[in-house]
């Protein structure tokens, strides 16, 4: 029949601290080194789970008891657009018709009304390609913690 | 790492896009100039270093999914 989505390119990881995953190997991203602080994490997966929306699961597929939790920061900063340069470009392989689009990590406070996201380092995303990388915006207007429940 | 001894008003190229001066020399800092073309990032390299402490203390999460569900819960009710 067509036009039925067969699973058959997913497979299962099963991990300690978050059961088991599935994945699709199309979705999987790539990041070439790493990011800061966890430079062996290649591949990268963004899961769903209904109980954190609009947060969402950053996980380590080379190391799965690595995590992170994550948001698009349009959501609270809706003119968020700090500049790329040539080399975030490049490590990304962007060309013209390609998508892309910026996660942000979130750091959550022992008060989680305190939790804050990392505007100054954003996880770059190449769509189109799957591949990220974690940048620096020079801009001093972003910040490292930003309260994200700040009025 | 490449080691060179500059003084004031003095200069580096790197690549050949790149000039780092010496502007001023005082007390314990000294005042650099770095030209570049717009499409190269310069930056304070303390700023990487913040963002890689900030990543490990994000990393941390273990056991704080209870507190990622209940600033969730904050930020739908907000929005209503």
């Amino acid at each position: 029949m067509l036009g039925v989505k067969r699973k058959t390119k997913h497979y299962y990881l099963e991990t300690a601290r978050w059961g088991t995953l599935e994945i699709n190997p199309d979705e999987v991203i790539h990041f070439s080194r790493g990011i800061p602080g966890f430079e062996s994490c290649k591949q990268f997966a963004i899961f769903n789970a209904d109980d954190i929306k609009p947060f969402q699961w950053f996980i380590c597929l080379d190391h799965p008891d690595i995590g992170f939790v994550i948001i698009d920061p349009i959501l609270f900063c809706p003119d968020y657009n700090p500049k790329l340069y040539d080399n975030d470009l490049e490590e990304v392989a962007f060309s013209k018709s390609d998508q892309l689009g910026f996660y942000v990590i979130v750091t959550i406070a022992d008060d989680p009304q305190k939790s804050t996201a990392n505007l100054q380092g954003p996880l770059l995303i190449n769509l189109t390609k799957r591949m990220g990388k974690q940048i620096v915006v020079v801009d001093e207007r972003y910040s490292v913690k930003y309260r994200i429940l700040s009025d | 790492m490449l080691v060179l001894t500059r003084k004031s008003g003095e200069s580096l190229i790197i690549g050949e896009t790149i000039a780092v001066t010496i502007i001023e020399v005082r007390g314990g800092q000294v005042k650099i100039g770095v030209e570049a073309p717009r499409e190269i990032a310069v930056y304070r390299k303390e700023l990487l270093e913040k963002i890689r402490s900030e990543n490990v203390m994000a990393g941390k999460l273990q056991k704080k999914n209870d507190k990622v569900v209940s600033l969730a819960e904050i930020i739908l009710k907000n929005k209503k």
